[in-house]
């Protein structure tokens, strides 16, 4: 559609939320949505690490610098411009770094969830929206043990929870599935 | 990887073309260029230009230009955020290198297009000596596009107050001007008013393949305001009025988090309107403000006010698509987010439109609505899913994404402004939850997909 956008599932860099659209369309119980969904969420968190500024712009937002904040947003950033707007509005109604990233881990669970509830078929979609009272409420611990850490050491890249090899062998076979499938299309 | 930076230096000069007609045009590169039909104007504006107003419509050409030039890497930045360094001749300097005027061009670009932009001015000689007197009989003056908005917030203007009005439309679109004198002569017509179109065109000469042009053109609306803004100038009006519905003019994401990067339209943002309101009074050394009369409507109110006055038919000559014309048969595809919105307000505001209108009828006989493929359903989709997260303002409520966006993009500067827009996007809702059941009487598929959490 002309205007979906942003954290989009589309970009080449999305092939984890793809996956996470994939297991949500195989019918998956809230607990392994949840945990997939976690996932996504850390991989964006890397990438937002590795792109923004994130002590600086924790810091000019505890000061209320909306200057500051500005120009980070327009001079700073590498790139995850659609991250750093989204992180800039959190920033409008909330001060204190902790506070900020909750609301912006929060806003990308939101926004995502929702663009996959528009690309799947409406059972699936009815489907997930019931789900997902539970998933958020399975979201809840990760996303504050998540924001403690971000907020503590905000430029070092969260890593991801420890799987089994054969789940990494999984991971893999499905992220160049997709990426095969993206390129044909 | 840094975002994707382009470089331009637009330069412009008068030439005559071989209509006899004396054009602006400005270089963008060394094979094309851009090209205002300033005559236009002036036959329309029967007033001098200050020189800062004609600064004002070369940067806002430029803008134009390049944001069609200057393509977006997605890839590369998944905002499809780009550095853009422009540089233009004006007349004063003095005034365009200021740093605060700088930055509000800077905010504005920002705003609208997600872009950094850096300017630059280089001075030249001022040309614009061939209008008449210096002071104005201060019309009206509005932007008008053609669309529904503009049809139905005009004929309610009129029909509170038919003093005169310019109409003023920036021609980028085929078929937009015999569109626009065909609307201004009816409403002119039911409201004895003088309403006068003032239609200059902008257009690239010469321009890369339509594939190599970015798509978006975001950065666009700051030329039509400019254009607005500039008749304003000459005209001695203090103001520009812009006729967007309120719903449309915050145009809340239909999906959260939509808001940010580049491919949402903010060409009637209350906060566009204010920066635009503070550069325009800054040129034209007065104040002139950009204002949302309608703000407090939404699209089918507006509608329906036009469908009491008679003029159904010209509602139905205008149009919103953003694919249109789709191929010769110059129909609206029937399933972008415009003309889903046109849908919505049209049938809730009482005026019903002929089969054979839409390329995909979602809204009509319930064999054609069932027969749409699922592929065009995402717009539709988008906008019932939608409907759940408004419910979340009833009774008062002020939801955290709500919260984040209004105050975040700048609509309102101060959370207890809020109310009036959680009012409007409620009667919104409720002409949604309206159609939905009219769509389960007339056997609408997709009016049976929304769960009872959105149509209770």
């Amino acid at each position: 559609m002309a205007e979906n956008e942003t954290l989009d599932l589309d970009h080449r860099n999305s092939g984890r939320w793809r996956i996470l659209q994939k297991t949500i369309e195989g019918g998956a119980r809230p607990e392994e949505v949840a945990e997939e969904l976690f996932r996504c969420l850390i991989t964006a968190v890397k990438r937002v690490v590795e792109r923004i500024p994130l002590a600086e712009f924790l810091d000019a937002a505890k000061r209320n610098d909306e200057d500051a904040l500005a120009n980070i947003v327009r001079y700073r950033c590498k790139d995850a411009r659609d991250y750093a707007e989204l992180l800039q509005q959190a920033a409008c109604v909330n001060r204190d770094a902790s506070s900020i990233l909750d609301s912006f881990l929060r806003a990308i669970v939101r926004a995502m969830l929702r663009r996959i509830q528009v690309r799947v078929d409406w059972p699936t979609s009815a489907r997930l929206r019931l789900a997902r009272p539970a998933i958020e409420s399975l979201m809840n611990g990760p996303i504050v043990a998540l924001v403690r850490k971000v907020a503590a050491h905000p430029d070092r890249k969260p890593s991801l929870p420890p799987r089994s090899a054969e789940q990494r062998q999984q991971d893999h076979e499905k992220l160049l599935l997709l990426s095969l499938r993206h390129k044909e299309r | 990887m840094p975002r994707t930076e382009h470089e331009f230096a637009v330069t412009f000069s008068r030439r005559g073309h071989k209509d006899g007609a004396d054009y602006l045009v400005g270089q963008v590169t060394s094979d094309t260029w851009v090209r205002f039909a300033e005559y236009e104007l002036a036959k329309s504006v029967f007033h001098r230009f200050g020189s800062r107003v004609g600064d004002l419509i070369r940067i806002a050409l430029s803008v134009f230009a390049v944001d069609r030039m200057a393509r977006r890497d997605w890839r590369r930045d998944s905002g499809g955020s780009r550095v853009i360094r422009l540089s233009v001749n004006v007349t004063d300097t003095d005034f365009w290198r200021d740093a605060t005027v700088i930055r509000l061009l800077i905010e504005i670009m920002e705003l609208v297009g997600s872009d950094t932009w850096h300017f630059e001015f280089h001075g030249c000689e001022p040309e614009f000596d061939y209008l008449y007197t210096d002071e104005g009989s201060a019309p009206r003056v509005c932007m008008y596009s053609g669309g529904l908005d503009s049809v139905a917030g005009l004929a309610r203007i009129l029909h509170q107050d038919p003093s005169p009005i310019l109409a003023v439309t920036t021609g980028h679109q085929a078929l937009q001007r015999r569109r626009v004198i065909e609307h201004t002569a009816r409403l002119s017509a039911r409201y004895g008013a003088d309403l006068r179109p003032i239609i200059p065109r902008a257009a690239l000469v010469n321009p890369p393949e339509w594939k190599r042009q970015e798509p978006t053109q975001r950065c666009r609306s700051f030329l039509f305001a400019a254009i607005a803004g500039a008749v304003a100038c000459a005209e001695g009006s203090s103001e520009v009025m812009v006729l967007e519905n309120g719903v449309g003019a915050i145009n809340v994401p239909l999906m959260p988090g939509m808001a940010v990067g580049a491919r949402t339209t903010k060409s009637s943002h209350p906060r566009f309107l204010r920066l635009m309101t503070d550069i325009l009074s800054g040129v034209a050394g007065r104040r002139i403000d950009y204002v949302l009369p309608h703000r407090g409507r939404t699209k089918a109110e507006l509608v329906r006010a036009l469908a009491e006055d008679g003029l159904s038919e010209v509602a139905l000559s205008s149009v919103s698509c953003v694919h249109y014309p789709v191929r010769a048969a110059a129909k609206q595809c029937g399933y972008c987010p415009a003309c889903i919105g046109r849908r919505q307000a049209m049938l809730s505001g009482g005026i019903n439109e002929p089969n054979g209108t839409y390329q995909y009828d979602l809204f009509g006989q319930r064999q054609l609505v069932n027969a749409v493929p699922n592929d065009k359903l995402d717009a539709l989709k988008a906008n019932l899913l939608h409907m759940e997260d408004l419910r979340e303002l009833e009774d008062g409520g002020t939801p955290d994404w709500f919260l984040q966006y209004v105050l975040g993009t700048g609509v309102e500067e101060h959370a207890e402004s809020l109310g009036p827009w959680a009012d409007l996007l409620r009667r919104y809702r409720n002409e949604w939850l309206e159609l939905i059941s009219l769509g389960r009487s007339r056997g609408w598929r997709w009016a049976h997909w929304p769960s009872p959490c959105v149509a209770a």
